[in-house]
């Protein structure tokens, strides 16, 4: 009795595949056939470049209340306008009383 | 009088010496210059209509495949994704900054504000300076982030958060992406 061993690649193509067995120093030999019944694994596509999937995190959320978020906040320019009545008021204020 | 004049005379030839030399070994750098391109970065952003200057810092992968993220302790900051183009170059080049952090507005607070057209300068340690022009600004859900489009298709992209910000994950909802093709 002879026996042995092979290893098969990976996409081996399914198929009738004769196998001849020969004894080294007799005449020996025999004959055999292995049939591959699995089809072939679909190779995978090999991306070529890869890249994060997934999106960036970038914020902590210090100015949700009126930043990206919304537009809540009150505009710069009205802003301005208030800080500059007040400033009148304290002025005309400050000459009342000491003036 | 005339030992002084000789002083001026002898210091403007060693000057005019010395800047010569200096100057071919420039001209050599130039020269050298296109094999060390693997090494170029980008290292400042400058968008002159929203008055924003800021540095670049590199930014890798974390073990999870994430784009790492600038440093919340330096707001100021942007970062540039080191596993896309030089900006400069073929290819997409990838550069994120914050909105802000936990308390106060960071380096990309301005960004949704861009408009089409504006212009997006990058200035490299090459010293050159790569022009991009605006094509358009999306606003997208973060679970629907174009990946492919953003670090894969020719162009500069800045990206940044925006939307609402989702308390209870402490994460914004939404991404904030400009896409800018190279002028020079």
């Amino acid at each position: 009795m002879v026996t042995g061993s092979a290893v098969l690649r990976r996409d081996v193509n399914p198929g009738r595949y004769p196998v001849e067995v020969r004894c080294e120093g007799t005449n020996d030999s025999g004959t055999a056939r292995l049939t591959v019944t699995r089809p072939r694994p679909t190779p995978t596509p090999t991306p070529t470049r890869t890249y994060p999937t997934r999106a960036p995190h970038a914020g902590g959320g210090g100015t949700a209340a009126s930043g990206p978020a919304d537009e809540q906040g009150i505009p710069l320019p009205l802003t301005g306008l208030g800080v500059a009545a007040l400033v009148a008021g304290g002025v005309v204020f400050a000459r009342r009383r000491f003036g | 009088m005339s030992q002084w004049r000789t002083v001026v005379v002898a210091g403007v030839i060693t000057g005019t010496l010395l800047y010569a030399v200096a100057g071919r070994d420039r001209q050599e750098e130039r020269a050298e210059a296109p094999k060390r391109a693997a090494a170029v970065t980008p290292q400042r952003i400058d968008i002159p209509s929203l008055k924003l200057k800021a540095p670049l810092m590199r930014l890798g992968l974390t073990k999870e495949g994430d784009v790492e993220l600038p440093p919340f302790e330096k707001p100021q900051v942007a970062g540039w994704y080191e596993g896309s183009a030089v900006p400069g170059e073929k290819g997409a080049s990838v550069i994120i900054g914050h909105v802000d952090t936990k308390t106060a507005a960071a380096v990309f607070y301005r960004l949704r504000e861009v408009r089409k057209g504006d212009e997006v300068r990058i200035s490299r340690s090459d010293g050159k300076v790569a022009r991009y022009r605006v094509d358009r600004i999306e606003q997208v859900s973060k679970e629907r982030f174009p990946a492919e489009r953003v670090y894969t298709e020719d162009g500069l992209r800045l990206v940044t958060c925006g939307g609402p910000f989702d308390r209870r994950r402490g994460q914004y909802r939404d991404n904030i992406i400009v896409y800018a093709s190279l002028v020079t």
